[in-house]
């Protein structure tokens, strides 16, 4: 079985956001830049508390902007 | 570097400087034959005490000191507060703190059972609360370094 790991589309978001910075986020949300770094790069896995604020500050539902996705091997539909 | 990344460079230079302070003063009084005699216990208390307040001192010090060095260099005055992944590092470099100490500690409890002096097994504590602090910051770096 593969790994699992919370992926995101934050950056993506942002860019749709009229380029927000990773600093304006960060300061939205209230943590630091590099706690915003760390998530969009999947090496932090934020609190479900801070993930929900985030998706809030996007105005996108939850799951538009986390996904559980498997890596490293193919999931149960094969693709 | 971050704000934390900074004080926990900090936190290791004082650290290591205040204690290698500790450790040639240990040796010189160790020579003079100070750590024996009816007076001993009290001198190494003294000595822990100054150790403990000479480290908080230290480390405020180092802390401002690399703040201005760090300001001046970036040109910028940064401040930054604790978020739920600093606290999680945090936590993470206090868990290997606690693992090296009582590592140490049970070592140290050893070397007395063996019957070595009290007096050298304090400082044997001490120098293990000394590792536990440099390898919690160590795990701090680390964590912080490579994202999480």
């Amino acid at each position: 079985m593969g790994k699992r790991v919370i992926s995101n589309n934050i950056r993506t978001l942002r860019f749709h956001h009229n380029e927000m910075t990773q600093k304006g986020l960060a300061e939205k949300v209230g943590v630091t830049r590099q706690t915003i770094i760390a998530i969009e790069k999947a090496k932090y896995s934020p609190s479900l508390e801070l993930a929900f604020l985030i998706a809030l500050v996007f105005n996108k539902p939850f799951q538009e902007v986390f996904s559980y996705e498997l890596i490293g091997e193919k999931n149960e539909c094969g693709e | 570097m971050s704000e934390q990344e900074k004080n926990i460079y900090a936190a290791i230079t004082s650290t290591l400087l205040v204690a290698g302070l500790y450790c040639m003063k240990m040796f010189e009084m160790h020579h003079e034959k100070l750590f024996s005699g009816e007076g001993a216990a009290s001198l190494m208390g003294k000595s822990l005490l100054l150790l403990v307040v000479a480290n908080v001192v230290a480390n405020m010090i180092v802390r401002i000191v690399f703040s201005l060095i760090f300001s001046i260099a970036t040109k910028t005055c940064e401040t930054s507060h604790l978020d739920e992944r600093d606290k999680t590092i945090e936590l993470k470099g206090m868990q290997v703190s606690y693992m090296v100490f009582a590592i140490g500690l049970m070592f140290s409890l050893g070397a007395l059972a063996l019957g070595w002096s009290p007096l050298i097994v304090i400082n044997l504590i001490v120098l293990c609360l000394i590792l536990g602090e440099i390898a919690s910051g160590i795990t701090k770096l680390y964590q912080y370094r490579r994202g999480y």
